[in-house]
């Protein structure tokens, strides 16, 4: 086992990178003026992986869309007491999550963190699955889709993967569809679980009033050693374009919503982090609040403190969105497009780098608050191939033309799609 | 977390400390819930987006973001039946400035400015601001209907405190927008800064001395008489007279089912501890019987959960269910509250439930959000009491309180959104 100590000056804080002896990476951020602390536990398997590849194996095998977030939900029972039932007893805040490209499973605690942090390695490492679990999962996650079919918000955001991708399976719901969930078996979960779930594809993440060494002793004794699990995960070839620039949906909603994606190709598998800060800084310069474009669309009357950017990025897929409420969304769309052409065209003034600059710098600090937001975000920063303290470390050498290169290379105003609920 | 009282009917609470790396200060402005909550709810987003130094949307903006992207966010809330309009500063802490950039006291200055010299003329805010947060608060108002968690859980509160100042919404009425003026925005700020208690919240790296100084001086100078204080009052009913089924069709995929309840409360503290570890037993959190029986065992929803909600001594019931299966869920609800009544829990269950609870207070202190929602939620409380105080009270719940609690609940209102198949 060996580990480097990872620091930030600025920030003045630091933490361990672990290479332990099973093959698991862990990070450790060591904070003794907190009461509580955060564990997370990952895997970088989420929906977007629905066909793959052992080493050795001739055949691809393609499992049912929603099969990653229903492993998720199946992982926390076991064949005696269920995870929730064994976190109940420390009275710790135990959840999960499964996003597009990784599936985490976590707790935060202020008493009892040994036991906790055992319980969570545990009941991930130990899957079991039988047929007639499966089949009662089929009807609290069938509600679930239900819920999400039911919310303007993310409807307006699937819409919007489904107008802007052809093929890539990020274009589906997270939580699959009821007739593909209908085809998930005890065999596909196993066959999932046998191949993602290997140490080698997992990270641990621990922040909070802990010591390195007390994580270190609970994995010692809870996690044995695995050989490496090789697998191909197989994303489809996307084409360039967009599937359509325009996808609409009635669900008698009172305030229509929008969202408008630039639909980039990427060169590599995730953007690099200096790509992503790049990219986020145009988007504020764009549409952000102190954007000239921001004052007018609302002083017009077309867009309300709902309005807001991301620079959508993972595994396979990038685009930077506006997402919004608008009772013209079209007309905002224009004067999006409009905005970025005309910063393609004469610039970005120094005075609207800075300020942006500066903005984006308080907002990086600000997610060094929280032990949640520090686990969660070095777990992000590993899988997507960087350190957590990337971002800030880059605002020193960030340049206004480095902004000016992101709006020509991410904001292709030919290549968007629109989505709108109505 | 220090607490003083520093002017007439203001309370400062002072959380020091330097873990984080930003500082909050969130002023609360307390005013009975009436029906004039919309133009209050309109006036507080008001005082947050422009103000009589920076008075167009961008140079507010650009200033903000010109402190390493410190925002000023207008809230409204309700505690009992009190109305609470937020404005709260997040800036960053100096320490982690670039150069010798003094944020905190630039930030305090810009929020002060905010509160007490907004962009005002004798005959009332501008016309054309006015306009502009009719139309945002409007707006507003619509959006949170389309979310239907939400909207079943307004319509329930709305339906079973009709009768009820509690019944009044924080965010306002839609059809009271439209009359409102200028000029009568601009009394009830003048009306709130003489007479409504406030509360400050500050969490942070900061200079306590400083900051009381900064404060007592601001609200000493508008010469508060401290018997005109308003007071602040809400109404328990500690029993529901009549139970009531509310029900309606919208065009949705799920339906959602709210149970209102009575928790047999006298005021916000009364009988506290008990209530609020026997409402985790029925149904907050993993352990309990909502959750173990109607989501996992019965499979009828994805979520099924209680909360207490203790400014009203009420307990609200909340879950999503297929239409056809609402019924069964409220059977399945009613039951698992007789079984919490009859003592039909264990003991270990108890223990889950006052570990959940106490887990949660003990940790408050580490965000830097928890810290300020509990401060104001404290904030209409005649004694403020940290966390930590209640650890202990809730620790020393008996079985024979729990069920004497449950024995206490009545249920008051149901609410059932039912999805209107298309074919009909």
């Amino acid at each position: 086992m060996d580990f480097t100590t990872v620091r930030n000056e600025l920030l003045n804080e630091e933490y361990y990178e672990i290479n332990h002896d099973s093959g698991l990476k862990i990070f450790v951020m060591e904070k003794p003026d907190y009461s509580g602390a955060y564990a997370i536990f990952g895997t970088k398997y989420g929906s977007v992986d629905t066909c793959f590849r052992l080493e050795g194996e001739k055949e691809y095998t393609s499992v049912p869309e929603g099969i990653a977030h229903f492993l998720e939900h199946k992982l926390f029972e076991s064949e005696e007491l269920d995870a929730f039932t064994r976190f109940a007893e420390t009275g710790a805040n135990a959840n999960a999550y499964t996003s597009f490209d990784r599936t985490c499973y976590l707790f935060q605690c202020s008493q009892e963190f040994k036991k906790n942090l055992e319980i969570l390695l545990d009941f991930v490492k130990a899957p079991y699955f039988t047929e007639e679990t499966v089949q009662k999962e089929q009807g609290i996650i069938g509600q679930e889709i239900r819920m999400y079919q039911d919310s303007p918000d993310w409807q307006v955001l699937f819409n919007l993967l489904r107008g802007m991708y052809s093929n890539n399976p990020v274009r589906i719901d997270i939580a699959g569809t009821i007739e593909s969930i209908a085809q998930i078996n005890a065999e596909l979960l196993y066959s999932c679980y046998n191949t993602f779930y290997n140490l080698s594809n997992m990270a641990l993440a621990v922040v909070g009033n802990v010591k390195k060494d007390t994580v270190l002793n609970i994995v010692d004794r809870v996690i044995k050693p695995e050989a490496t699990v090789k697998f191909e995960q197989i994303i489809p070839e996307e084409p360039k374009a967009v599937a359509q620039k325009h996808i609409e949906e009635e669900m008698g909603v009172d305030m229509p919503k929008f969202a408008l994606g630039f639909k980039e190709c990427l060169s590599s598998a995730v953007p690099s982090a200096r790509k992503s800060l790049t990219v986020n800084i145009a988007l504020d310069i764009i549409g952000g609040k102190v954007s000239p474009l921001y004052s007018e669309l609302m002083e017009k009357g077309l867009i309300n403190p709902a309005f807001g950017k991301e620079y959508f990025a993972g595994r396979g897929f990038a685009a930077p969105i506006f997402t919004g409420e608008s009772t013209n969304p079209e007309e905002v769309k224009n004067a999006i497009i409009g905005k970025i052409e005309e910063i393609k065209e004469k610039g970005i003034s120094d005075e609207d780098f800075n300020v942006s600059l500066k903005k984006m710098y308080g907002n990086a600090v600000l997610a060094f608050n929280d032990v949640d937001d520090m686990a969660n975000n070095i777990i992000d920063a590993y899988f997507n191939g960087q350190g957590l303290f990337d971002t800030v470390e880059l605002y020193k050498t960030i340049t206004k033309r480095d902004v000016e290169k992101a709006v020509e290379e991410s904001f292709d105003t030919e290549n968007y799609c629109l989505s709108i609920i109505k | 977390m220090n607490i003083k009282e520093i002017s007439g009917g203001v309370r400062l609470c002072i959380h020091k400390t330097a873990k984080f790396k930003n500082s909050v200060i969130t002023l609360n402005l307390l005013t009975p819930l009436s029906e004039d909550a919309t133009k209050y709810a309109l006036l507080i987003n008001l005082l947050a987006r422009t103000n009589k130094s920076y008075s167009t949307i961008m140079s507010m903006n650009r200033r903000l973001a010109s402190l390493y992207g410190a925002t000023i966010t207008p809230s409204v809330s309700k505690i009992g039946e009190v109305q609470v309009l937020s404005l709260s500063l997040l800036c960053l802490d100096d320490r982690f400035a670039l150069g010798n950039d003094r944020v905190w006291e630039e930030c305090v200055k810009l929020l002060c400015t905010c509160l007490f010299k907004p962009d005002i003329t004798p005959e009332g805010f501008r016309e054309e601001n006015v306009q502009r947060e009719k139309r945002l608060l409007a707006e507003a108002i619509e959006s949170r209907k389309d979310e239907k968690r939400l909207y079943a859980f307004d319509r329930m509160t709305e339906e079973m405190c009709r009768d009820e100042i509690y019944g009044i919404s924080p965010y306002g009425r839609a059809e009271d927008i439209e009359k409102i003026t200028g000029k009568e925005l601009m009394e009830i700020w003048k009306k709130l800064l003489f007479s409504c208690p406030v509360q400050i919240n500050v969490t942070g790296n900061i200079n306590e001395k400083k900051t009381e100084k900064i404060f007592s001086a601001l609200f000493d100078s508008l010469a508060r008489d401290k018997k005109a204080v308003t007071e602040l009052h809400t109404e328990f009913l500690t029993e529901a007279y009549e139970s009531k089924t509310v029900t309606e069709k919208q065009k949705v995929k799920q339906g959602k089912l709210v149970i209102g309840m009575r928790a047999g409360m006298t005021y916000d503290y009364d009988n506290y501890a008990a209530i609020k570890v026997m409402c985790a037993i029925f149904g907050s959190g993993t352990f309990s019987k909502l959750f173990m029986n109607v989501r996992e065992k019965m499979s009828l929803c994805y979520y099924c959960s209680a909360r207490l909600i203790n400014s009203k001594g009420l307990i609200v019931v909340e879950s999503d269910v297929e239409t056809e299966n609402a019924l069964k869920a409220l059977d399945a609800i009613r039951n698992e509250l007789d079984e919490v009544r009859k003592g039909n829990f264990t003991d270990e269950v108890i223990i889950n439930a006052k570990k959940s609870i106490t887990d949660t207070f003990a940790s408050v202190e580490d965000s830097i959000v928890t810290v300020n929602g509990w401060m104001t939620a404290q904030s209409t409380a005649g004694i403020f009491r940290t966390p930590d105080s209640f650890i202990e009270e809730i620790n020393a719940v008996s079985r024979e309180e729990i069920i004497l609690a449950a024995s206490m609940v009545t249920e008051d209102t149901v609410f059932i959104l039912e999805s209107e198949k298309e074919e009909e």
